[in-house]
């Protein structure tokens, strides 16, 4: 009896084991080396490269049609093409591929994820891969931007910069023009405020999109973040304090909404009438010419404090190599032969077919002229040459700011105060 | 013959036990007490998620203890348990009461239609409500324009964004903890209810005296439930607020997802997830031992 329990006992046992063990066979058949990348390439097969991305609609389309036509020209490297979500993808998704070795060959990077993964040196230095005539093709401040110690890390494939919209009917109701200065857009947010509508649209969470709505205003205002030399960050100045006063304003006067149902960044905001005015991107257009034909929506550079020139940010994804691949010649070669080639066909077909931004290179620009003045990517292409970079920044010093603008818009502080205490806590170390 | 039968009976009994129980045993092994264990061993190194970890000891700890936005954000989760937990239990428990006061269709509808929200993922929720939260256009504001009340910014002012997603959570989960009461009133035996009414109990002291008591495991189970599902509550605020505006609902799991996501220091966020873990623990245990000495009292 006693030992007929233990034989079933043991039996248990084994079956639990040949369980864990069949489980245990079937995942590490499928996944990758603890360091390597996740390509793969028999000696005498194609090299299989993996590629990530998070596009939909005519983007994805683009992105697809681009890797069906490489596969059928090399025979020798295929690109095996995955779509993710785009909130995973710069959060945990790509962060914990790289953990465990599983994260693409070829991946997307924008300014605050380029610094992270170059700090950590995943980043595959393609400065072999870039000829002299491309670096010169491409403008200076967006090759320093993908720059880092010397090294070139990523291939810029687009320029996205900010402006102000707004519903031409409703301004014209009201009698109000496009605001020029800082005084005039604060003026024009009030009034355009009723019952049923906002004034203006911002951005309001404590994310890196509003952040990154927020650069033009502290550049305005003649300010910016230097490293010092004695490692700290330089936040609490004036021109920050000014900047986040500005920003802040809309909220503490009830002309922005505090709250967005849809996405800052979707003109949704103005056309639907949820507000009058929004700040938002060159990636907005197409959305005005399809989804939101039926409004009447017009653009103008972002005021300046005084009604003088003022300055646009310029965002846009990158395209990257993993160090760890190991094809990373391949893998160049594919983002290169995209958009570093002198066939400017994708590089041109990406900013005017797939979506509409600008491009990162003076070729592709020149090469497309007409249709950087259609409708309103003529205003766009009007203030093209305001546009900075998106900066880059330790995500300590992000967060801080981050922070720093939640304070002004929610919690009542005051610009200098918000800028006082950022600045501590993005130099605490 | 009798006893081999029994015992090549109860061999297969093993084997589909062990087969039943395997899988399960497999997944906890996996996703939970491995990811535990790893997050521990994880918590005394310096990581990005990128770079080769590098050991630094207690040094996680020590940053925590005085890191006063780590203690502000359990706070903040303190807070949300304080609102949550008690008003899930009245409400859900009085709900039940009802259920079992009312009969036929009227009753299984009613628990029904509060169950509902339950089958809706928190993602659609929280969007849901973001809709009827909004201001100037949302549904209800309107309604409380028609009551005198001027519109209320919700999720968008720090003072009211904490109650805004509590009542989010509140109606996915009414539902649900309504019907755990219910069934646990349900098994009462009538003869006890019966007798309480021949001594001349009314229902106020019928349900004090008598149903709830009864169903006391009950309540501690949703008591407990609830509290850790107050301490572990993520996505609806990354959904809704993204822990703003200005910080009002960055409760404790979202800072230790943004402090390993957002900033990669996967290192610190374990250490944050350990010490989490153990006052969740130390909450739970609190809380059994509490209601088991109440059972041998009472």
């Amino acid at each position: 009896m006693k030992s007929a329990k233990r034989t079933s006992r043991r039996a248990a046992v084994i079956a639990v084991v040949a369980v864990l063990g069949a489980v245990t066979a079937c995942s590490s058949s499928g996944g990758a080396g603890p360091t390597g990348g996740t390509s793969s390439g028999a000696s005498n097969g194609p090299v299989t490269l993996e590629f990530w991305s998070f596009y939909t609609g005519s983007e994805a389309d683009y992105v697809n049609k681009w890797v069906n036509d490489y596969n059928a020209a090399h025979k020798d490297v295929q690109i095996h093409h995955k779509v993710v979500s785009q909130t995973d993808y710069t959060t945990t998704l790509i962060p914990t591929a790289l953990a465990n070795g599983t994260a693409p060959d070829i991946l997307y990077v924008e300014p605050a994820t380029f610094t992270k993964y170059a700090d950590a040196g995943a980043l595959a230095d393609l400065t072999p891969y870039y000829t002299d005539d491309l670096k010169k093709d491409i403008l200076p401040a967006v090759l320093k931007s993908v720059t880092y110690n010397d090294k070139l890390l990523a291939l810029p494939i687009e320029l996205e910069t900010l402006g102000l919209f707004y519903d031409k009917t409703a301004l014209a109701a009201e009698g109000v023009t496009p605001p020029k200065t800082w005084d005039e857009m604060k003026a024009d947010a009030k009034k355009l405020t009723n019952d049923k509508r906002f004034g203006v649209a911002l951005p309001v969470e404590d994310t890196g999109y509003t952040l990154f709505n927020f650069w033009p205003y502290l550049w305005m205002a003649g300010g910016d973040i230097k490293k010092g030399s004695d490692g700290k960050y330089s936040i609490d100045t004036p021109q920050m304090a000014q900047a986040l006063d500005f920003y802040g304003s809309f909220f503490q006067a009830g002309s922005s909404p505090k709250s967005l149902q849809i996405g800052p960044w979707d003109v949704g905001n103005v056309a639907t009438g949820v507000a009058a005015m929004q700040e938002s991107g060159s990636y907005a257009i197409k959305a005005t010419e399809t989804d939101y034909k039926a409004a009447s929506i017009g653009v103008v550079p972002l005021p300046s404090p005084d009604g003088g020139k003022g300055i646009t940010v310029a965002g846009g994804q990158k395209l990257a190599v993993n160090a760890a691949s190991k094809h990373i010649k391949e893998a160049a070669d594919f983002i290169f032969s995209g958009f570093g080639s002198t066939d400017l066909s994708v590089a041109s077909g990406w900013v005017t077919q797939a979506k509409f931004a600008y491009p990162a290179r003076q070729s592709v620009i020149d090469a497309n002229k007409d249709i950087f003045n259609q409708g309103l990517r003529a205003d766009f292409t009007n203030f093209y040459d305001t546009a900075r970079p998106e900066p880059s920044y330790p995500a300590a010093v992000t967060q801080a700011l981050q922070t720093a603008l939640q304070d002004v818009m929610f919690g009542g502080s005051t610009g200098a105060d918000a800028a006082k205490k950022a600045q501590a806590t993005a130099n605490a170390g | 013959m009798g006893t081999s039968q029994g015992n090549a009976r109860r061999r297969r009994e093993s084997w589909a036990a062990a087969l039943f129980i395997g899988p399960d045993l497999i997944g906890l092994v996996v996703f939970v007490l491995l990811p535990i264990l790893f997050a521990v061993y994880v918590s005394f190194f310096g990581w990005n998620l990128i770079s080769p970890m590098k050991f630094i000891g207690l040094a996680n700890y020590r940053r925590l203890a005085t890191d006063s936005d780590w203690w502000l954000s359990m706070g903040r989760t303190l807070q949300f348990a304080f609102i949550y937990v008690p008003v899930l239990f009245a409400i859900s428990l009085g709900l039940a009461v009802a259920f079992t006061k009312l009969t036929g269709r009227t009753s299984a509808g009613l628990r029904s239609a509060y169950l509902l929200p339950f089958a809706v993922t928190s993602v659609i929720a929280s969007t849901l409500w973001m809709f009827l939260y909004q201001e100037k256009t949302g549904y209800l504001n309107a309604f409380l324009n028609l009551l005198g009340i001027p519109d209320q910014p919700f999720i968008g002012s720090p003072a009211q964004a904490m109650v805004s997603v509590v009542v989010v959570v509140l109606w996915i989960n009414l539902g649900y903890t309504s019907m755990l009461f219910f069934s646990a009133i349900r098994q009462i035996p009538a003869s006890l209810l019966e007798a309480a009414r021949l001594d001349g109990a009314n229902g106020w002291k019928t349900f004090w005296g008598i149903t709830f008591p009864l169903i006391r495991p009950t309540s501690v189970f949703v008591v407990v439930t609830s509290t850790i599902a107050s301490f572990q509550i993520l996505d609806i605020i990354l959904v809704m607020t993204r822990g703003g505006p200005a910080n009002a609902t960055q409760v404790g799991v979202l800072y230790i997802y943004k402090r390993s996501f957002d900033q990669l220091q996967m290192g610190y966020g374990s250490a944050l997830s350990v010490v989490m873990f153990v006052i969740l623990l130390v909450i739970s245990l609190i809380q059994l031992r509490f209601t088991r000495r109440n059972n041998l009292e009472g």
